[in-house]
């Protein structure tokens, strides 16, 4: 009697860990999403009526089924007034319709006016307007700046930021001080 | 090899020396620039260092202007600091600890003018000034006082008597 319910467990046992085990393979399957397209060095331009756009560079563009993926991408566009060129650049680049994560060595640049490095930056296509909450530190006018919490529009030229520390080298003339 | 050594360092700290009276710091909770309107804010905490001179404020706005050379770049032509301003000026031969509703710096005059309620006193040689608006020379240390028909200029100087016994 003993032994039938002992079997009687072992077979419920056996049973439910197969279960658990087929769960989370799929949970494995679904984090690790096979790429749609994968392109190596790949170069996208995108033109309008009149000049080119945007150009988009990666070493590894890969596609998937909502996001898609840079490595080592290079993100140029056109000011529309001042005929300057806004180049953003990170080591990851995670795209989600207008959202681009940038994750490590992230750089911006606009002419001489600002130049920028931190570690993350949310920007997005749309409204050309990059954000973050980690340090950075940037160029602007010259002049050097870091804090936290970026707020940058990349089209209005405004920029804000918390905890800020802003160096001026000016050029008043205060030898004998 | 030991002389060229001691002149690099020479050169390199005479460098530096230069680099620092042309260099001037902001620190603040809050930063924001608008490139269109030529305008930098700070607020919250705002520390300036200039120099050997300090300034403590809630608010502070930089003018920029577009340099002459072309280059796309902007430098700083008037500081405005606003709400619970102190500074404190350090000259060859004066030291100023001054007060006021507002304090405006002109890098290209060097000149600091404290505007309404001003106060100004020289730690040098314990001089007090009071005044509606007070000029101070970032170089001479020469200060002007202007005065308004409410509140006239008010100087007070100590002056050391010898007490007979």
């Amino acid at each position: 009697m003993a032994i039938d319910k002992f079997i009687y467990i072992l077979f419920i046992i056996v049973i439910s860990t197969q279960f658990v085990d087929i769960s989370s393979n799929d949970k494995k399957v679904s984090k690790k999403e096979q790429p749609l397209m994968i392109l190596e060095n790949s170069i996208v331009y995108s033109i309008n009526k009149n000049n080119m756009d945007k150009v988009v560079e990666s070493k590894v563009f890969s596609k998937f089924k909502t996001t898609e993926v840079l490595e080592d991408g290079i993100i140029v566009t056109r000011d529309k007034d001042e005929n300057i060129n806004n180049i953003l650049s990170a080591d990851f680049m995670i795209k989600q319709n207008n959202d681009i994560e940038l994750i490590d060595n992230v750089k911006y640049n606009k002419g001489n006016n600002i130049s920028l490095n931190t570690s993350k930056l949310n920007y997005n296509t749309k409204t050309q307007i990059a954000t973050n909450k980690v340090k950075f530190n940037a160029i602007y006018n010259k002049n050097t700046i870091d804090g936290t919490h970026l707020y940058l529009d990349t089209q209005n030229n405004i920029m804000k930021s918390k905890n800020t520390h802003f160096n001026i080298y000016t050029k008043d003339n205060n030898a004998s001080n | 090899m030991q002389v060229i050594k001691i002149f690099m360092f020479i050169l390199l700290a005479i460098n530096m020396n230069a680099n620092s009276k042309n260099k001037l710091t902001v620190d603040a909770i809050n930063f924001s620039a608008e490139d269109q309107k030529n305008l930098v804010v700070f607020s919250g905490d705002v520390k300036m260092n200039r120099v050997n001179d300090k300034l403590y404020a809630d608010k502070l706005v930089i003018k920029l202007k577009e340099n002459i050379d072309n280059s796309g770049t902007k430098e700083p032509i008037l500081y405005t600091a606003t709400g619970n301003v102190y500074l404190e000026i350090v000259t060859l031969n004066k030291h100023y600890i001054a007060k006021g509703n507002k304090v405006i710096y002109k890098p290209l005059e060097n000149k600091y003018i404290i505007i309404g309620n001003g106060y100004a006193e020289d730690k040098f040689d314990n001089r007090k000034l009071y005044g509606d608006k007070i000029y101070i020379d970032t170089i001479t240390g020469e200060a002007k006082i202007d005065g308004s028909k409410k509140k006239p200029i008010r100087f007070i100087m100590q002056l050391e008597t010898k007490e007979k016994k």
